[in-house]
């Protein structure tokens, strides 16, 4: 009877868990869809294309009232606008997702700020994305260490002290890590970002080796998630600590390798860079 | 542990009685059922031939099965000698004056006996005694009589019409025999009847053939009158046809109007149509190529669709499945994903 008992349990057990989880609306589907088509043009540097997309997912989310999709896809529309230069449509956006955030779901606010620390920070206003880290706290281990890493930035450019950053975004990598391998992070990029602003920090104290490691580990995550651009950001950083160490022969082998990646994604810019590197190491 | 029956030799012996208790309990049932054990009466009779007859031949009387034939034989004057058992209950019809009817499928070739009750039910007849059959004399000598009298037959019923029919349709002079006769009556007498009409027909064919005939009658004359008009007619068409001779070519007099040197209207318009035609011939072939191929089209569209179907129901299915799901990638859509500025100044 037991025995049973148990059979029937593990039988119903099962069956509950075959059942499938929430299934979301065909609008939220189409909406998440149009979300990653944009965030695909974004990286590809297709402004214009991203925010039609952008702007159509927040329809989408408008339509079944879905106020975190409305809210995400808002602030991305809003960081297109900055991109495209548009800077009153721009400051427009941002009054309008501000209001939506601040009277539907104020657990978001911190993206808001985050946007604006991006946008501080592409200005080289650091003082602006210092003050505005402050304002941006969270519980959330990835959005904390996106702040923390644009605050010891905006500390290192500052030439101020950046230690305590440098901890926390090293005991959050742990953390990230662990969230990477079972799956759970939004955003996987955050690990070979916080590893890459380890590095970057180590790199400009000159630690080349230790550097090495975190543009290492960077470079291993984004293998795992085939975030091109890092991958030959990663190699080519890498290149430049062998090059301080002395290893000629790897530090040639990073600059035309991350010539090679910056080719293929139509960088120019450190595509020459890296021809540059490649020409100073022949000579 | 080696286990081992107690009671081996009782269980089988069980088993074995309670075998030989049901194989008795069937048989039993089956000889109830065939009437093994009632008690039967019999008696005799004769037919002219065993045609369609057996041992399982069964007797009926107003659709009882009241016996049935137990033997026949072959006897020195050629007739057969039968003999029937007459079950318990059913002793007290058979009476004096009764006959048997030995009736024969056409098409499947068997036979019935049917069972002729005589008019006296009081006199029950002896057991052993001779019931004629409607094939011998003594039994047509009981039907003649009115002692026993014989049920339809379907077939021999349908036989019997079809050779009334048939005696009907060789006969003259019947029209009271039915609808069917009065018809074919009359159309033999409309038949006699034409022979006068077609030899009248031939006459005025020979007057309509003649030419200036009014003495044969009016419509003869308006026919003649007639012939006179078309004359006439024919030399109006004459005039007519010079006329329209006359404006065969009116393109000269609208070109005249229009477009006097052509080039204006005409020569563009004419190059614009023979274009047209051009582009009307190849949208021709087009189309005809896709009529054609358009089974395929919409076959190939048809079972793609089917697999998509069913790939979508496997994925599902795989997508449910508690093993697989904690090795599915979760997909993560509609989520924040912050532009992350890597500084690269590191020289």
């Amino acid at each position: 009877m037991k025995k049973l008992i148990i059979f029937l349990s593990i039988l119903i057990f099962v069956g509950c868990s075959t059942l499938p989880d929430y299934i979301e609306s065909q609008s939220v589907m189409d909406a998440n869809d149009t979300m990653q088509r944009a965030q695909d043009a974004e990286e590809e540097g297709l402004y214009t294309q991203a925010l039609h997309l952008y702007e159509n997912a927040f329809d989408l989310y408008s339509g079944v009232d879905n106020i975190k999709g409305i809210i995400i896809s808002g602030i991305a529309i809003v960081r297109q606008y900055y991109y495209l230069e548009d800077m009153q449509t721009y400051q427009q956006w941002l009054t309008k997702i501000d209001t939506i955030i601040e009277s539907e779901h104020s657990n978001l606010m911190v993206l808001k700020v985050l946007l604006m620390m991006e946008v501080a920070f592409d200005q080289e206003d650091y003082s602006q994305v210092l003050m505005l880290s402050k304002l941006a706290q969270t519980d959330n281990k990835e959005y904390n260490t996106e702040v923390q890493c644009y605050r010891l930035l905006s500390l290192l450019k500052s030439d101020q002290s950046y230690e305590e950053e440098f901890e926390i975004i090293d005991k959050n990598l742990g953390s990230l890590k662990r969230m990477f391998n079972k799956n759970k992070l939004n955003d996987p990029k955050i690990v070979s970002y916080a590893a890459y602003t380890l590095g970057y920090a180590l790199s400009r104290q000159q630690k080349w080796l230790d550097a090495i490691e975190y543009f290492e580990e960077a470079h291993h995550y984004d293998q795992l998630i085939e975030n091109e651009s890092g991958l030959a950001d990663d190699v080519y950083v890498m290149g430049i600590c062998y090059q301080n160490l002395g290893d000629k022969e790897r530090a040639l082998s990073a600059f035309i390798r991350a010539k090679e990646m910056y080719e293929n994604l139509l960088d120019e810019g450190m595509s020459a860079a890296a021809q540059q590197k490649i020409d100073s190491l022949t000579k | 542990m080696k286990f081992k029956f107690k009671h081996t030799d009782k269980i089988v012996g069980i088993f074995f009685f309670v075998a030989i208790l049901a194989l008795i309990f069937t048989l039993v049932v089956v000889a109830m059922s065939k009437r093994i054990f009632d008690r039967k009466y019999f008696f005799t009779t004769r037919f002219t031939d065993a045609t369609g007859l057996s041992n399982t031949t069964k007797l009926y009387f107003k659709g009882y099965e009241i016996g049935k034939l137990k033997k026949y034989i072959l006897n020195v004057s050629n007739t057969i000698d039968a003999e029937v058992a007459i079950y318990k209950e059913f002793r007290d019809k058979i009476v004096e004056n009764s006959a048997i009817f030995k009736a024969t499928n056409p098409l499947t070739g068997r036979s019935t006996l049917e069972f002729l009750q005589g008019p006296d039910w009081s006199k029950i007849l002896p057991e052993k005694e001779y019931i004629p059959s409607l094939d011998m004399p003594e039994g047509k000598r009981l039907l003649q009589q009115g002692f026993v009298k014989k049920r339809g037959d379907m077939m021999e019923s349908v036989l019997k019409n079809v050779d009334q029919l048939l005696y009907n349709l060789t006969q003259d002079n019947n029209p009271e025999s039915g609808a069917l006769f009065r018809m074919i009556y009359n159309l033999a007498n409309m038949t006699d009847n034409l022979d006068t009409v077609v030899a009248e027909a031939s006459l005025l064919m020979a007057s309509l053939n003649r030419d200036n005939n009014p003495e044969d009658g009016t419509i003869f004359r308006i026919l003649n009158n007639i012939a006179d008009m078309t004359d006439d007619f024919k030399g109006t068409a004459v005039q007519i046809n010079e006329l329209l001779e006359n404006y065969k070519d009116p393109d000269s007099l609208i070109v005249k109007l229009v477009d006097p040197t052509g080039q204006n209207l005409f020569v563009p318009m004419r190059e614009t149509l023979l274009s047209l035609t051009d582009n009307l011939t190849t949208m021709n072939e087009i189309l005809e190529y896709l009529y054609l191929e358009m089974p395929e089209l919409s076959d190939i569209i048809a079972r793609s669709r089917n697999a998509l179907q069913a790939a979508q129901k496997t994925l599902e299915a795989v997508n449910n499945n508690p093993f697989l799901r904690g090795g599915i990638k979760e997909e993560k859509s509609g989520q924040q994903k912050n532009t992350k500025i890597r500084l690269m100044d590191l020289d």
